[in-house]
């Protein structure tokens, strides 16, 4: 009888069941076990070539804390977020105002700020590169002109971050600059009207009305460009590994660090060790915002 | 008064034509060293436009080198991930917005937890689990981890939500299936969200770098993306093939853009409306 019954409502919620498991399946193998996968690899030293995976509890995590490449990665990584998402968000925030306070032609600003947005990120980080050439790039050219000496954009270790950086801060505000003009355009006339009466300057009005009305959107865009910063991988592999015929002069970050020892060392252990440490910072930024956005409400 | 508004927006139009030059030259660069040759790419000082302009790079890019192929593939993976994903967003999203089932609240918390876990925290396993399964170096392979979107699950599930339940009993009522219903009523009334997600999804396929890199070996399988980047590596200093290559793999989305503008923008920026 209770057989007969749960026969019957399965046959009934066929359709449902079934995408249900469907669903589930996929995210079992595509994105549940994998994830579980790396906090299962990250204590256990397994190196692919070896038949066995022994337990070895925290040893990666404190080869971790002496591995002078990861604390490198992790230094260059947050140093690339902490350059990247104030320049990006501020100078968004301006472009979006400037193209909101009535100018002529905004359609067209749109269009062109917007166009890196569109580009492909190898091939956006081809032509700087080319720019950037330290023998006959165009920058190089242009300092020239102004008697300055040539710089080793990419391949000065300290300068090459700063280089990819400005590259994706000229990827990114187009981005910033749509999310920003939603925002803006939200702002409603009335009060910037006003504050204008009241005699308050542009300045004023900015900072005192316009800020605080689209603080969830700076909120948001911090945290996603925040995190995209954390995972920043393509326009470092496509500039500085394996550039200028030299080796070691890529510029190190977290996810090269695991694509490094996963798959050139085959170290899937203490790349999964490297990947949880990717996880956690980006869980806290995650949560961080969470928690910013529920003190709000 | 009304002067110095003028003056004002004078000011404003000059810096924001100084960006536009920020944003437009290295496009203008692209296109102008692909038709220079290799000792115009070189000279100084450099030409801005090509003075004998040579379609010879392009020549070497579409005929003597694998660029057509690597476009192929990267249509081919970013055109049925597409597809998968707007099938299992919209089919995931009509079951959590329209039906009760025995740990629903549980398997949609876990989903969306999952929307901001970078792809690179899990990407060892994946690849153990695809070697296993024997899809190294192949499309499924490529596609599968694609084929799922947490955040087109979340959006769809929105969306569906609003669709009034008066109209889905309606059809049930004039003897239509579940699937009767998710294909007849509720997939053309989510024909907007949808092309935004697909947009969205397409270029974010397209765009994937790091998985093609290390899940595919043999060159005829690459995607333009990863195949150009090889490219630039292996001919680094024949700098006007190069950004032929580069030019040629800009365009596609560079035309599209520009004819579908409004459209494009809201599937772009899709995650930021949320």
């Amino acid at each position: 009888m209770g057989k007969n019954k749960l026969v019957r409502s399965l046959r009934r919620n066929y359709f449902c069941v079934s995408v249900v498991i469907f669903i589930f399946v996929l995210y079992l193998i595509l994105r549940f076990v994998p994830i579980g996968g790396t906090f299962y690899l990250s204590f256990h030293q397994w190196d692919l070539i070896k038949p066995d995976r022994p337990f070895v509890g925290l040893d990666n995590f404190r080869k971790l804390t002496s591995d002078f490449r990861f604390r490198e990665a992790l230094l260059n990584t947050t140093i690339f977020a902490g350059v990247l998402v104030p320049c990006s968000i501020v100078l968004s925030l301006l472009i979006a105002t400037a193209i909101n306070s009535g100018i002529k032609f905004t359609k067209i600003y749109e269009l062109i700020y917007f166009i890196p947005v569109v580009i492909p990120m190898v091939p956006a980080s081809i032509i700087w590169k080319w720019m950037y050439d330290p023998q006959y790039g165009i920058l190089n050219y242009l300092l020239s002109l102004f008697n300055i000496e040539p710089k080793a954009w990419l391949v000065d270790p300290t300068l090459a971050l700063y280089s990819i950086t400005l590259v994706c801060i000229w990827k990114v505000l187009g981005y910033n600059m749509v999310i920003f003009l939603v925002g803006l355009r939200n702002v409603p006339r009335t009060y910037l009207e006003a504050a204008e009466i009241d005699g308050a300057s542009w300045f004023q009005i900015f900072i005192r009305i316009v800020i605080p009305l689209i603080k969830p959107i700076i909120l948001y865009l911090v945290v996603i460009n925040t995190i995209d910063a954390f995972k920043i991988f393509t326009p470092v592999y496509t500039m500085t590994v394996g550039g200028q015929g030299s080796f070691g002069t890529e510029v190190k970050v977290i996810a090269y660090e695991i694509f490094q020892n996963g798959f050139r060392y085959f170290k899937m252990g203490y790349a999964s060790a490297e990947a949880l440490i990717l996880f956690l910072i980006v869980t806290v930024i995650t949560v961080v915002q969470f928690g910013l956005l529920r003190e709000r409400e | 008064m009304k002067k110095t508004v003028r003056a004002q927006n004078v000011i404003i139009h000059i810096i924001m034509i100084f960006g536009s030059i920020w944003m437009l030259f290295p496009l203008l660069w692209v296109f102008s060293t692909s038709f220079k040759t290799l000792e115009e790419a070189i000279a100084v000082p450099p030409t801005i436009l090509p003075a004998q302009p040579t379609l010879n790079n392009y020549y070497v890019v579409l005929f003597e080198s694998s660029f057509v192929r690597f476009f192929l593939n990267s249509i081919l993976v970013a055109a049925v991930s597409t597809l998968l994903v707007l099938l299992t967003s919209s089919l995931a999203g009509f079951i959590f917005a329209k039906y009760k089932f025995w740990g629903k609240s549980l398997l949609f918390l876990l989903i969306v937890a999952t929307t901001s876990i970078p792809f690179e925290t899990y990407m060892s396993p994946l690849y153990l689990i695809f070697r296993d399964l024997g899809l190294v170096d192949t499309y499924s392979g490529l596609i599968a981890p694609l084929a799922i979107s947490s955040f087109g699950i979340f959006f769809m599930r929105q969306n569906i939500l609003s669709i009034p339940d008066e109209l889905l009993d309606a059809a049930k009522i004039d003897g239509c299936s579940d699937f009767r219903v998710y294909s007849n009523v509720i997939l053309p009334l989510s024909r907007s969200p949808m092309a935004a997600l697909g947009i969205y999804n397409f270029m974010f396929a397209w765009g994937f770098f790091i998985w093609p890199l290390i899940l595919i070996n043999s060159e005829r399988k690459l995607t333009l993306e990863v195949g150009l980047a090889m490219y630039a590596q292996r001919k680094m200093m024949d700098y006007g093939a190069v950004m032929a290559g580069a030019a040629f793999s800009i365009l596609p989305s560079l035309i599209v853009f520009l004819i579908l503008r409004e459209r494009f923008v809201e599937g772009m920026t899709l995650t930021g409306f949320k």
